[in-house]
């Protein structure tokens, strides 16, 4: 028969491969089991977040979000003409009721960035962020976006598969470390395709103005006096600078979405990723956001990474204070 | 196959390196050492089809949010709208886009009960910490000069409702019957659009007037936005501070509110120039 073969014939069976190893890839891109170390350590800095954003909502509460607060709960219907935006807040009309739900809220995201009933607290605390989010119309603003799709994906993977306290008593049970499951995968690569859509988007948005492409916009961000928590005004005298920092900006985010991906450069946007949003967080006085942003990056790192960096500092620490016993034992 | 597969299954474990040990798999994906999967083909055919759906939800947003399609990703996104809204995505993600532009600040203005008067504004550093609290004052005054910046000149809509009815006279004249229904569709969600958005700042506007009427035991109270210019270079090279009254528009009166209730200001309301610095 083989040599009755020809092009014709070949034909099905090279479609055949390409279709059999493009499955192959899609399956190995979101379905191959991941361990959870990326995903816990990423819980454990949106939880902080979050925590910090609830807080912060209590020390107003009821002049923001209270039944008379700042923010009518009409407004929300008015803008979004849509009764899905919604929000324990509706439900309620007592500000005392809300204030416990809210304590209860708090309790609830500390579990989650502790890793206490991981499954459950993961959901909650994203319930509770889309919750806020939607009742705080008006008054939010990319920290509530980004954090609350981060909880989403965290509850999708089993976040409290390590650094968590059901770790440490799922241990002390004799059970091993956290087992790597699909979940984690599926979660990674959706915060990964997320962070890549909300890159791009950024970037085509800055593509429409002028200031981005005429290299002035890090300086209409350093100079607005809102903004301003660190004073930078110093930069006028440097414009060059400024130039360079809103051309490189826009670079970087344009080509974050393809980059990203490769083995080669990955690190190189993560490391870009740093002083971007640390430089935002800092000197535009929006320090939420900017970590959450980089827990976001956190994905694209390697769980193996993570769980090295860890073992090696939870070692060294071990090895130092077992040097100091001995010494101690010495001395003794 | 299965019966492969479940083999492979149970061995994943021991398959998966431990944290900590030297020997991890290489970061290249191989077929010789990635784990197996453990979800089976129709799991996985499931889950891909939801991942997909949800993706295409995800990218809507913000090819729809600011500026949409009027032809695909407009429709598109409000029939997503009720995903985009349970899950609080369909965000635009624009930050700091097209442009960094200036800043606005909502001034405050009234009589106390005892007769005295008061003035405020937010957001102010002064009195608004921790910084993120700040940022949430700061995010409301942004909105309300959003909303206000909406509304559109009296004088205009009326004129334009002139337009409109003599154009829907000729097309029903010429029996244009289909041009007609689209125009008066259009117009309907025009006319929509303006009320709305007037509905909202004036609620909006209400319930922030209430709170500070409150706060300060006042029997009356103006609200403002006020714009702040980002100034040259040169100007701070000269020694211009950012917090500089010189770049503080003249204010623009949102609306009032007294014992009658709250009044949204007419347009032809006088905006004092010589009381835009605080």
């Amino acid at each position: 028969m083989n040599h009755n073969r020809d092009n014709t014939l070949d034909r099905p069976s090279s479609l055949a491969t390409f279709f059999h190893s493009w499955n192959q890839a899609w399956n190995q891109f979101w379905f191959q089991p991941e361990a959870p170390y990326t995903l816990g350590l990423m819980r454990i800095i949106v939880g902080l977040i979050v925590l910090y954003t609830h807080f912060t909502w209590g020390l107003q509460f009821t002049t923001f979000l209270g039944v008379d607060g700042l923010l009518p709960l009409e407004y929300r219907a008015l803008l979004f003409e849509s009764p899905y935006a919604w929000s324990h807040f509706d439900w309620f009309s007592n500000n005392q009721l809300l204030l416990v739900i809210h304590i209860l809220g708090l309790i609830a995201v500390a579990m989650f960035t502790l890793g206490i009933w991981t499954n459950w607290s993961s959901v909650l605390t994203a319930l509770l962020i889309i919750s806020y989010a939607n009742r705080g119309t008006g008054a939010t603003f990319g920290l509530d976006q980004i954090s609350s799709f981060l909880c989403i994906y965290l509850a999708i993977g089993n976040c409290g598969g390590a650094y968590s306290i059901d770790q440490w008593i799922a241990k002390r049970r004799g059970a091993g470390q956290g087992r790597s499951c699909t979940r984690n995968q599926i979660a990674i690569r959706l915060i990964q395709i997320h962070m890549c859509v909300v890159y791009l988007f950024a970037a085509i948005g800055k593509l429409q103005g002028t200031t981005w492409l005429n290299g002035e916009a890090v300086w209409g961000t350093l100079a607005s006096y809102e903004y301003q928590s660190i004073d930078m005004s110093w930069i006028s005298n440097h414009m060059w600078l400024v130039a360079l920092l809103t051309l490189g900006t826009l670079a970087w985010e344009l080509a974050y979405p393809a980059l990203i991906w490769l083995k080669l450069t990955r690190p190189i946007m993560l490391l870009f990723a740093v002083p971007i949003h640390l430089g935002i967080g800092f000197c535009m006085g929006m320090l939420p956001f900017g970590l959450v942003m980089l827990a976001g990056n956190l994905a694209f790192v390697d769980s193996r990474w993570i769980s090295n960096l860890f073992n090696f500092l939870t070692n060294h620490r071990f090895a130092q204070k077992t040097r100091a016993e001995s010494t101690l034992n010495n001395a003794g | 196959m299965a019966n492969r597969k479940r083999k492979t299954k149970s061995k994943e474990p021991s398959s998966r390196s431990e944290p900590g040990q030297p020997s991890l798999e290489p970061s290249a994906p191989s077929a010789t050492t990635d784990p197996p999967l453990q979800w089976k083909p129709v799991a996985r055919t499931i889950a891909t089809v939801l991942i997909l759906i949800y993706l295409f939800v995800v990218v809507i947003g913000p090819l729809s949010n600011p500026i949409a399609s009027k032809y695909f990703s407009g429709p598109v996104a409000r029939k997503l709208a009720p995903l985009h809204r349970i899950l609080f995505l369909g965000h635009g993600y624009r930050f700091f886009g097209p442009d960094p532009g200036p800043t606005h600040r909502l001034v405050f203005r009234g009589v106390r009960n005892d007769g005295s008067k008061f003035e405020g504004f937010f957001p102010n550093r002064q009195n608004q910490q921790p910084r993120l609290l700040y940022h949430r004052w700061f995010m409301l005054s942004e909105t309300l000069f959003v909303e206000h910046a909406n509304q559109v000149n009296p004088d205009f809509l009326k004129n334009r409702q002139r337009a409109y009815e003599q154009q829907a006279a000729r097309l029903a004249s010429e029996n244009r019957t289909n041009q007609l229904r689209q125009l008066k569709s259009d117009r309907d969600l025009e006319l929509r659009y303006h009320q709305r958005a007037s509905e909202r700042i004036d609620l909006l506007a209400n319930s922030v007037a209430k709170v500070l009427l409150e706060r300060h035991d006042a029997s009356s109270i103006e609200l403002f936005s006020q714009e702040r210019s980002i100034p040259f270079p040169e100007e701070v090279l000269d020694g211009l501070k950012l917090n500089s009254d010189q770049l503080l528009l003249p204010l623009n009166k949102i609306g009032e509110l007294n014992a009658d209730g709250y009044r949204a200001a007419k347009s032809t309301d006088p905006s004092s120039p010589e009381e835009g610095s605080n």
